[in-house]
């Protein structure tokens, strides 16, 4: 079973995302800022993160850098915020996502993207 | 209501409550920029939440307020107190709109359209100085960045080639109105046909169309591209009043030279027949491996793009394009270089733009010459980033580094909670039968040991039962500041409308009680401070000439006694005179004249109390709208509380509020009267005596008797209930009277006998029979009987 990480500090958007995803067969879990996310992802790497930008303590620019310098599995992450200036996304790209998504996110499009970077169905 | 909808609903009023006392110390202490930061991302928060939903009214005031907020956080537009009322009042509308949707499941009628002034008004503060800060703010010039179109006709690229040449600039405009633009006045069409020396423009819909059935026509949903040679000035100048929905960038040699190149390598796989997404996946690890390929390969970066790659190949089940990718990966390998992934990213972009034919095509108009339609898939690729960008970003966030992890919490709903309470209420309950299994083990069978045994366990099983009534009252315990922080709120906006100055101090915030009495707690309360506020402070003026400081002083205090909480409110107002309350109540007719005459001054002030009372002048759109401080009172006493008024002219007033701490479990005294008996609520019950017959005395029709030096009315409980029986006299002729304290006053309560106290779960009583307000309820005894609990209060009413 294909693995997921959603860090968001929102539980709303944490939730939507879930419900979405498990209806699709996919194992997920959260994590509320970078902090807690990277301590997940050092236990045992997950297929795919979704990555909020803006979160407190840790934000998702910070918490991509950081997974991206460890010693682990590298998977796909999917910068997810309201912002798609130019700016931001060259900041993703420099921290290290693959893909930028802007809010709000439709559901459809989100399972399309995740069956396409986790490589196949759930 | 589903789950989604719920935690929503919870998370966003967290966030609205944060927001609103974040604006509040903000307003205290201006000069403290600390909390932009987390304020803009609350409002971020909520935006992002209701985005999820369908409440397009409640997105567009967010989207406003984030958008001031951010705007604010960049210190692009200065804090001010106007500025905080507005976001206030935004927080107070979307207040509005979860309450709505809370209780109707939708947002109801009255929130489908955006609130046009509020939208406004929010993004008023944005106009101005967005035209200021056009250089450094939203409409960001990038003199770097090459994002010619790819497939521009080859006309207008000679037309731009010779005007760049001849020293004109050229701007690669990107203009994409709001969705609601509609309404802001905005006639995109009318700021685009403005424009002057357009060389070339196309107009293509932002998201995919709906099917025409669903296509919401008041909602923009087009993009602009324009291709002009103009100034930056005059651009900035054009698009002042939407500076956050168009961006432009210069066009230079070296920029056309570069979608040149781009082209010309174009080579080896061919992408076609690929979704557009997974095109468009592509792309975008064209713009990360740029971004990252002066990285040492393989890092972290470079990895999770060569995952992402074989990934979605994989899914496009294009053998030709895999072989020719893990070429390219081999290659990057060997050489420790990005550069050749790059390369063959960059080409087998090209192709695929080139030979896809999009199903919904663009729109385009020729302005000179032909022009052609072409794919947008992959248009990232062609607008791309250069790899020597990589470098220049920074860090946004001072707070990066790691801080500790908040403690853990569990949110339960209070149904839950409330059904544990239930269930722990009947094991109090059904515990209470074993004393009587007991007694009938000895009396009725005559076991005399297994009777001891059971009192034995019995112990036990009590003291575990009240433990777990400890466990869950310390559940349900919370602070009185729940209730207490939407005061400085409360205060400032009544003060402003009614020009006084008013300092409110709080203190005991920390002071816990059940959460059923806090939010019974809350009305009264809000009532009282308005009251105080409105008639009891007096306008600065009025206090100066009565030799007061100009600013009045507000005191909420909470604070516990025993197993009560104490919440006292204070002014140092006016205060209320005896006088002018006896004058007003003898013309309203609310009490005989002699009666008014025997009153002392504290039982004038009592008075307030009584229905159809009010002290004011005139009835005020603040404090006076129907509900009198009977009402109050009334709400008070209807969950086990009292409430006392002290007041002294000219120096202020002081009413305080006692609740029971919690008011699951109740102690009341059983009595009988006519065959029957009753609990009375224990906290009411001053003391239980004796009464020898002669010792009654009837004065004007009302029996009454001294007790330690007081005269106290007394009635029969019989006499009360209308059944038709004498009290019972014990064998020494002697009646048995309960005194209590009915509001202020004692009176006595003669019944035919008393037993114990016992802690019950006071259980309203519903239907018909709970319009008899004599009874506050009924509880389930040890035997199985019931107990009707009486209100005396209401009894001698």
């Amino acid at each position: 079973m294909k693995r997921i990480l959603i860090v968001d500090d929102a539980a709303t958007v944490r939730l939507f995302n879930r419900q979405i995803l498990e209806a699709a067969g996919y194992r997920v879990d959260e994590a509320v800022n970078g902090i807690e996310a990277l301590e997940k992802a050092l236990q045992a790497p997950y297929d795919l993160y979704l990555v909020d930008v803006n979160m407190p303590m840790q934000d998702g620019f910070s918490f991509l850098r950081q997974l991206r310098a460890q010693a682990i599995a590298q998977a796909p992450a999917v910068m997810i915020t309201t912002e798609a200036g130019e700016q931001d996304r060259r900041q993703a790209w420099a921290a290290g996502a693959n893909y930028y998504l802007t809010k709000p996110i439709k559901p459809d499009v989100l399972l399309h993207l995740v069956r396409l970077l986790t490589g196949g169905a759930a | 209501m589903n789950a989604l909808l719920q935690q929503f609903l919870q998370e966003s009023r967290e966030a609205l409550e944060s927001i609103g006392s974040t604006l509040l110390a903000m307003e205290r202490e201006p000069g403290d920029h600390s909390r932009l930061g987390e304020l803009f991302r609350l409002v971020h928060t909520l935006k992002g939440n209701s985005g999820l939903f369908d409440f397009p009214a409640l997105t567009a005031v967010l989207h406003a307020a984030e958008d001031v907020m951010d705007a604010v956080r960049n210190d692009a537009l200065g804090f001010s107190q106007p500025l905080a009322d507005q976001l206030l009042d935004a927080a107070d509308y979307v207040s509005a709109f979860l309450d709505a949707v809370e209780s109707q499941g939708t947002p109801g009628a009255d929130f489908q359209v955006p609130p046009r002034k509020l939208v406004e008004g929010l993004r008023s503060w944005l106009a101005t100085p967005a035209l200021e800060g056009a250089n450094s703010g939203v409409a960001l010039v990038s003199t770097q960045n090459s994002r010619l179109p790819v497939d521009l006709p080859s006309a207008v690229r000679d037309l731009l080639i010779d005007a760049i040449n001849a020293e004109r600039t050229a701007f690669l405009l990107d203009y994409q109105p709001a969705a609601d633009c509609f309404f802001q006045g905005t006639d995109p069409l009318h700021q685009v046909r403005q424009l002057p020396d357009v060389l070339w423009r196309r107009i293509r819909p932002l998201e995919a169309w709906l099917p025409a059935a669903e296509i919401d026509a008041y909602a923009c949903n087009l993009r602009f591209e324009i291709l002009l040679l103009a100034s930056e000035e005059s651009l900035a100048e054009h698009f002042r009043y939407v500076a956050d929905q168009a961006t432009w960038w210069p066009i230079t040699l070296a920029s056309l030279q570069s979608v040149d190149e781009s082209v010309d390598t174009a080579s080896g796989s061919d992408l076609a027949g690929f979704e557009p997404l997974a095109l468009d996946i592509l792309s975008t690890q064209y713009q990360a491996l740029s971004a990252c390929s002066q990285e040492p390969w393989p890092s972290g970066q470079h990895v999770a793009i060569v995952t992402t790659l074989e990934r979605v190949l994989a899914s496009q089940d294009d053998v030709t394009a895999m072989a020719a990718f893990q070429d390219c990966r081999e290659q990057s390998n060997r050489q420790n270089d990005a550069k050749p992934l790059l390369s063959w990213l960059s080409g087998a972009m090209e192709k695929a733009i080139a030979d896809d034919t999009p199903s919904t095509g663009p729109v385009t108009t020729p302005v000179q010459g032909e022009l052609g339609g072409r794919p947008i898939a992959c248009q990232a690729l062609a607008l791309g980033v250069a790899p020597d960008q990589a470098d220049t970003i920074t860090p946004r966030r001072a707070d990066e580094t790691a801080s500790q992890a908040p403690a853990k919490v569990l949110k339960v709903e209070q149904e839950k909670i409330d059904r544990l309470m239930n269930l722990i209420g009947e094991i109090v309950v059904a515990k209470n039968g074993l004393p009587y299994l007991a007694e009938r083990a000895e009396e009725q069978y005559g076991q005399r040991e297994l009777a001891r045994e059971i009192k034995a366990q019995y112990a036990v099983v009590n003291r575990i039962a009240e433990d777990l009534q400890d466990a869950i009252m310390q559940v349900r315990m919370m602070p009185v500041s729940f209730i207490l922080q939407r005061f400085p709120r409360l205060v400032r906006d009544i003060t402003r409308k009614l020009d006084k100055k008013v300092n409110l101090i709080l203190e005991g915030e920390d002071t816990e009680a059940d959460k059923a009495m806090i939010e019974a707690l809350a009305d009264p309360l809000v009532h009282i401070v308005r009251n105080s506020l409105d008639h009891g402070l007096e306008a600065p003026a009025e206090r100066l000439a009565a030799g007061k400081p100009e600013t009045g002083t507000l005191r909420i205090r909470a604070s516990q006694n025993a197993d009560h909480v104490v919440i006292s409110i204070e002014d140092d107002g006016r205060g209320i005179d005896p006088q002018k309350i006896k004058v007003k109540v003898a013309a309203k007719g609310l009490v005989e004249p002699a009666a008014l005459e025997a009153m002392s001054d504290q039982e004038l002030v009592n008075l307030v109390f009584l229905p159809g009372f009010s002290t004011a002048e005139q009835v005020s759109d603040l404090s006076g709208r129907g509900v009198g401080m009977d009402v109050v009172r009334s709400g008070i006493e209807k969950v086990g509380g009292h409430l006392r008024l002290a007041s002294q002219v000219g120096q202020g007033t002081q009413l305080s509020l006692s609740l029971p701490l919690s008011m699951a479990v109740t102690q009341v005294m059983v009595i009988e009267s006519g065959g029957q008996r009753f609990g009375i609520p224990m906290d009411q019950v001053m003391e239980t005596v004796r009464l020898p017959d002669n010792a009654i005395h009837t004065i004007k029709h009302q029996p009454t008797a001294q007790l330690r030096g007081r005269t106290i009315p007394l009635k029969g409980l019989n006499q009360l209930l209308a059944v038709p029986l004498e009290q019972v006299r014990n064998e020494d002729d002697e009646y048995a009277l309960m005194v209590l304290r009915s509001r202020s006053e004692l009176v006595g309560l003669l019944i035919d006998d008393f037993y114990g106290s016992i802690d019950i779960i006071l259980k309203p009583m519903v239907g018909i029979l709970g319009e008899l307000s004599g009874y506050s309820g009924t509880a389930v005894m040890g035997d199985g009987s019931i107990l009707m609990i009486l209100n005396p209060t209401e009894l001698f009413a």
